[in-house]
């Protein structure tokens, strides 16, 4: 057990160092001189130059690199070239309603799609069954953007039972949070919700073909007992795993949903400083939705140990 | 083994095609009608008319007008070409690099090792911000656009490709090319990718769709492809500010997005049934 | 004898498929007597395991549609019994252990966990006491360091040990029916022997009757009373043990006997074995006539004309053959038959 946690936590590193170069190398590939490209069109030469010297963009590829790791490891994601704060400092402001997001979704298509799942398994072929098929396909087919117009047009706009635009933060209330999140929520929520469902519908019809299910059967178990004591525990583990593989998509389509509803996340922080030019920025959010990803997957490994007693050993 | 003993049953049915497929390959080929001949006989309907500003659908502008008094229909029928071109030309490049990784990871293990954490590496950054910083940099336009949607799809495609491969050499026939002597390129061209085409082909669907919804995705941030050429997601983009004013902006473009992607999604789901070994192995089980 | 058999199963047709137009058991008849053993012989689909399960009505619902003039159960009529009636008797009055050990037992749950849930299904009784028989169910099929085992999970235990955890699974509430089938088949040959010493040790116990599925003569001959004989989803042959064995009087029995080695040992002549040509038919195109009549060497135009009824060979063995006297006697094979 502590062997395969201490295994999967090395694992990481790598990969978070791939993420880090990555990042890195984004401003050294394109055509220009990465100092022009940050400085914008109407830059004079000056201004580009302290950019350059600001940024160490003088120095040779592997110095600036290094420099950039070390930064980092320092907590030191730069400094926005548009407003001159901190970087990590701008994320962090931005954090909560993103987090809120994020978290909101995933709670709420959890809670949607593992049901649904299960139960479209259990009357497989019925009209329930081609119900949950077709809403999965329809739900990652439907961009997040237009899912969440029309919901804004139907529930803000027509009934006006939720705010249309705008987010309220958790310091003004739970429940007024609440209700700012909730048609957003909801919209990413199809796209979420159809990736978990399709992937728990097919595990479980997967699980209930087993052979231990006819044992438990032979033994007299009822069909409530078998759903939930013999099947479910054994659907957990491609469960948690697409939750994690589609955390990705999750992470995309809040930056999308953010722009939809105005929400001052940091999706809208990558936007707004993407259509400035402020790269530091950029670069500092790539690295913490990164990051936030790996977790989530180191996470989702680590609780294979819940469901699965052969990762336990 | 117990219920179903009978070989009788394990046949496959009939391949009907069903409504849904028939449905879906019927779209595409609307849509790709609209690609072709959009732009050449309505033009990309970038005139602008201030007289005609954010109009609701008419006899005259079948899907109403933007902002600028641009025909919405005339724009949703022209921008097909640069959501079917960017979702034909991703899956290309796409699976031509990431099959290509895939296949030569799945059979040597020193590539392996290395495609595979670079691969782990690039998919632990979310694909559309990985997307949208690309474009950022590298500068806007339709090859662009088309290079930064690929870059994050190429290792998720290199990996499954890497998990095809890594089956079908287990497989006896694959042993016995070895024992016969066959050089590993003979093998991996004459036995492995042939063999590895079904699934491609799955996954070609899927990321052409992908592709489309992150085009979309991009315009509609405002990083995707220039204004002047109409897309699907600048359309939309264009009708962010007056959604509450005139709907139709985003509805049609939308609406027409939206099944096109589902079109797409229902024939690869048809084209997995027919060609994942996992289901296939369960059929004749 | 009190009249009615122990467990009396009469015309049992299954069928698969829209309609179950694809019918895998054909008006397959039996009786069993409380403390007895059948042997169901035959090839893999011929229809044995199909059977079993219809007995415990084990299907996936709405897979199979199950008919039968009579399927009684110690006087209980179980084609009348719905789900939750039948779900009642699974696991005390009658039980079924499965081919595959590791496959049949939940790798999420732990050995105790599967052992006690028939117990506190059918058996008002706490927990603890629930383990405790349990714990003493585990010394009858000799698993060592019971009390470890109950914590552990299936991967972490042999295919030997899984397979006696499997017997003490489905023995657990004593039931009056044991349905096996092919429990030993994933074993090798040493275990085999122990779990079969420990089936009928244990039926000697507590009087259970035990339909034992297998395609192995060998098993039979060491394990059964009677012997019913399935091909392409019909009984074609059934009677006591030695009857059967001595004198085959079906053309399929004839030829399982001389395509197993054991049974011709001693007999230079007669030493080499002999498969039976051909394949099983599919069910949907069973030949005109006697469904065996095409690998039949003692086929006669008869047989390719009409179904052979039921004819007794003698009190108790019976076979749908029209020339049982053509395979006879086999009875110089030395069969060794344990009582």
């Amino acid at each position: 057990m502590s062997n395969f946690v201490v295994r999967r936590l090395l694992s990481v590193i790598p990969i978070a160092f791939i993420v880090l170069i990555t990042v890195f190398l984004l401003l050294h590939i394109g055509p220009g001189d990465p100092a022009a490209l940050i400085a914008g069109e109407n830059a004079t030469r000056d201004q580009i130059e302290a950019i350059r010297e600001r940024l160490f963009l003088d120095r040779p590829l592997l110095e600036q690199l290094f420099l950039y790791l070390s930064n980092v490891a320092h907590l030191d994601l730069g400094q926005s070239v548009y407003s001159g704060f901190p970087v990590l400092k701008l994320i962090l402001q931005r954090v909560e309603p993103t987090a809120v997001l994020a978290v909101s979704t995933l709670i709420l298509s959890v809670l949607i799609a593992v049901p649904m799942g299960v139960w479209g398994a259990w009357r497989a072929g019925s009209a329930i069954d081609t119900f949950l098929i077709v809403a999965s396909v329809v739900g990652f087919s439907v961009p997040v953007f237009v899912i969440g117009y029309v919901l804004v047009d139907l529930f803000a706009l027509r009934a006006g039972w939720l705010p249309v635009q705008g987010y309220k933060p958790l310091s003004s209330g739970f429940w007024n949070c609440l209700r700012s999140i909730t048609l957003p929520s909801i919209t990413l929520s199809f796209l979420f919700s159809a990736l978990v469902a399709r992937i728990t519908r097919a595990t479980m019809l997967e699980v209930l073909a087993e052979d231990y299910i006819r044992t438990a059967r032979a033994k007299g178990a009822n069909n409530r007992r078998i759903l939930i004591v013999h099947a479910l525990k054994n659907i957990g583990v491609p469960v948690v795993t697409v939750i994690g593989t589609s955390f990705a998509a999750l992470l995309g389509g809040v930056v999308i949903t953010e722009s939809v509803f105005n929400i001052p996340g940091m999706g809208r922080l990558t936007v707004d400083a993407i259509l400035t030019r402020d790269y530091p920025v950029v670069q500092g959010v790539l690295i913490v939705f990164s990051f936030v990803l790996i977790a989530v997957n180191l996470l989702v490994d680590l609780s294979y140990a819940l469901f699965d007693p052969r990762v336990r050993q | 083994m117990t219920t179903v003993s009978s070989p009788a049953l394990s046949k496959p049915k009939p391949a009907r095609p069903g409504v849904a497929v028939s449905l879906s390959l019927l779209a595409l080929a609307v849509v790709i009608l609209m690609a072709i001949f959009g732009p050449l006989v309505f033009g990309l309907g970038n005139d602008l008319n201030p007289m005609m500003r954010l109009k609701p659908p008419s006899a005259i502008a079948w899907f109403g007008t933007d902002n600028l008094g641009r025909d919405v229909f005339v724009r949703t029928v022209s921008g097909a070409r640069n959501s079917v071109t960017v979702g034909l030309c991703t899956a290309i490049v796409v699976l031509a690099i990431g099959g290509t990784l895939g296949v030569v990871a799945g059979y040597f293990n020193w590539v392996d090792r290395i495609v595979m954490r670079l691969a782990d590496g690039l998919m632990a950054i979310p694909g559309i911000l990985l997307a949208i910083a690309l474009v950022s940099v590298l500068g806007g336009g339709l090859v662009t656009v088309i290079i930064a949607i690929s870059v994050p799809e190429i290792p998720r495609t290199a990996r499954l490709m890497r998990s095809v491969v890594l089956s079908i050499r287990e497989l006896p026939f694959i042993t016995a090319a070895i024992s016969v002597g066959s050089s590993t390129p003979k093998i991996l061209l004459r036995h492995i990718v042939p063999n590895a085409i079904g699934m491609l082909s799955v996954q070609a669907t899927y990321v052409c769709a992908a592709a489309i919804l992150s085009e979309a995705a991009l315009s509609f941030l405002g990083v995707g492809t220039p204004p002047d050429v109409p897309s699907w997601g600048n359309v939309i983009a264009s009708g962010k500010e007056y959604f509450r004013l005139a709907p139709w902006i985003i509805a049609f473009p939308g609406l027409l997005l939206s099944i096109m992607v589902l079109s797409i999604n229902i024939l690869g789901d048809r084209l997995r049934d027919r060609f994942d070994p996992r289901l296939a192995a369960r059929r004749a089980s | 004898m009190t009249g009615e058999p122990f467990l009396s199963i009469r015309n049992l047709t299954v069928g698969f498929g829209a309609g179950g137009a694809i019918r895998a058991v054909r008006d397959v008849s039996f009786d069993l007597e409380a403390g007895k053993t059948l042997c169901l012989v035959g090839e893999s689909g011929s229809g044995k395991s199909v059977t079993a399960t219809s007995i415990m009505g084990l299907h996936k619902p709405g897979s199979a549609h199950v008919e039968a003039a009579t399927m009684r159960l110690d006087g209980i009529n179980l084609l009348e019994c719905d789900e939750r009636e039948m779900s009642r008797l699974r696991g005390s009055l009658m039980a079924m252990i499965f081919q595959d050990p590791m496959s049949s037992l939940n790798p999420a749950l732990t050995i105790g966990f599967q052992l006690r849930e028939a117990l506190l299904l059918h058996e008002k009784m706490s927990t603890r006491a629930a383990n405790a028989r349990v714990m003493e169910v585990l010394q009858r099929v000799r698993i060592p360091d019971a009390a470890r085992r109950m914590s552990a999970y299936p991967h972490q235990l042999s295919g030997g040990m899984r397979q006696r955890i499997m017997i003490a699974m489905a023995l657990i509430c004593r039931p009056r029916l044991l349905i096996a089938d092919e429990p030993t088949t994933a074993l090798d040959v040493t275990v085999q022997a122990q779990i079969l010493w420990l089936l009928s040790e244990l039926q000697r116990e507590f009087g259970t009757a035990i339909i034992f599925i297998t395609h192995d003569l060998g098993v039979v001959a060491e394990i059964a009373d009677d012997v019913a004989v399935m091909y392409a989803g019909s009984l074609v042959e059934r009677g006591p043990v030695h009857a059967i064995f001595e004198n085959p009087a079906h053309g399929y029995t004839a030829g399982l006997l001389r395509a197993t080695a054991e049974f011709v040992p001693g007999e230079p002549s007669r030493g080499r074995l002999e498969e039976i040509p051909g394949n099983v038919p599919s069910f949907s195109m069973l030949p005109q006539g006697c469904s065996f009549v095409e690998r039949c060497r003692f086929a006669v135009d008869s047989c390719h004309r009409r179904t052979p009824d039921w004819r007794d060979v003698t009190f108790g063995h019976a076979s749908r053959c029209d020339q049982p006297v053509a395979y006879g006697p086999t009875a110089n094979l030395t069969v060794e038959v344990s009582a």
